[in-house]
């Protein structure tokens, strides 16, 4: 029993240390996307820790499997959905122009890529993705219709 | 030692609201609120087993699927406008 109280506690103090941490990051970093940077790492991470020793805890000090078997599926659920809802918004905000900034100020995103592509506006969202959609399902209504053709050959 | 964890994640909580109702752009308070909800789901399944009911690992579960779903619904929203759009014009295809 208080084997598992130490293990645990660790587990919780380590996770407290990331969460706490993240919420500082987000306070103090400079840049949204540095901002987004330690508060979904560090969400993360501290979640893994801190669910874990509550595993321990609920497993057994309070005797409860179905907590703990809860608590396993909530950490499987949000390692898939916290990296793809911090990943939404950062395109969101890419898409938005909102530029990452270097430590001088100026933004990277205008030194790399504004020496290539001269327009601010319009074009950085085409360089992100560079092949346009609606192009891809163009290209792919073509060729589904000329392999129909081809079909049709093969069978006259 | 859940006492503890709870104060932690109270405190980080209002540290997140600050930056949610400072953020300069809606990006950052989406992400706040993203990461307050975060919080808020192991705040909820921490206080379970503070008052000695680990049973509210159920409501933390439910909070963790709503939040995801609100973030890329408000993402949604904000980036085309519409929550029903496949997120290209039908004139564009």
């Amino acid at each position: 029993m208080l084997l598992v109280d130490i293990v645990s506690g660790v587990f919780i103090f380590v996770g407290c240390l990331f969460v706490f941490g993240g919420a500082v990051g987000l306070i103090r970093m400079p840049d949204f996307y540095t901002r987004l940077h330690a508060a979904s790492v560090t969400d993360t991470g501290g979640l893994l820790f801190i669910t874990i020793g509550l595993v321990l805890q609920a497993a057994f000090v309070f005797d409860n499997p179905a907590a703990a078997i809860k608590l396993t599926l909530t950490i499987i659920f949000l390692f898939f959905t916290a990296p793809t809802a911090s990943h939404a918004v950062a395109k969101a905000a890419l898409m938005a122009n909102i530029t990452p900034q270097c430590q001088n100020g100026k933004s990277v995103v205008d030194e790399s890529l504004n020496s290539l592509y001269s327009d601010k506006g319009k074009d950085l969202s085409a360089v992100l993705m560079p092949v346009d959609p609606p192009e891809i399902m163009s290209n792919f209504a073509e060729s589904k219709a000329e392999s129909e053709l081809n079909n049709k050959d093969k069978s006259t | 030692m859940f006492l503890v964890l709870v104060i932690v994640i109270v405190i980080s909580l209002i540290l997140v609201m600050v930056r949610a109702l400072l953020g300069p752009t809606l990006y950052d308070r989406l992400l706040a609120v993203n990461s307050a909800g975060t919080k808020v789901v192991i705040l909820i399944a921490a206080y379970g087993f503070l008052t000695g009911r680990p049973d509210f690992v159920d409501i933390a579960l439910l909070y963790a699927l709503i939040n995801y779903i609100a973030t890329i619904a408000v993402l949604k929203f904000f980036e085309y406008g519409d929550l029903g759009s496949g997120g290209y014009q039908e004139d564009d295809l």
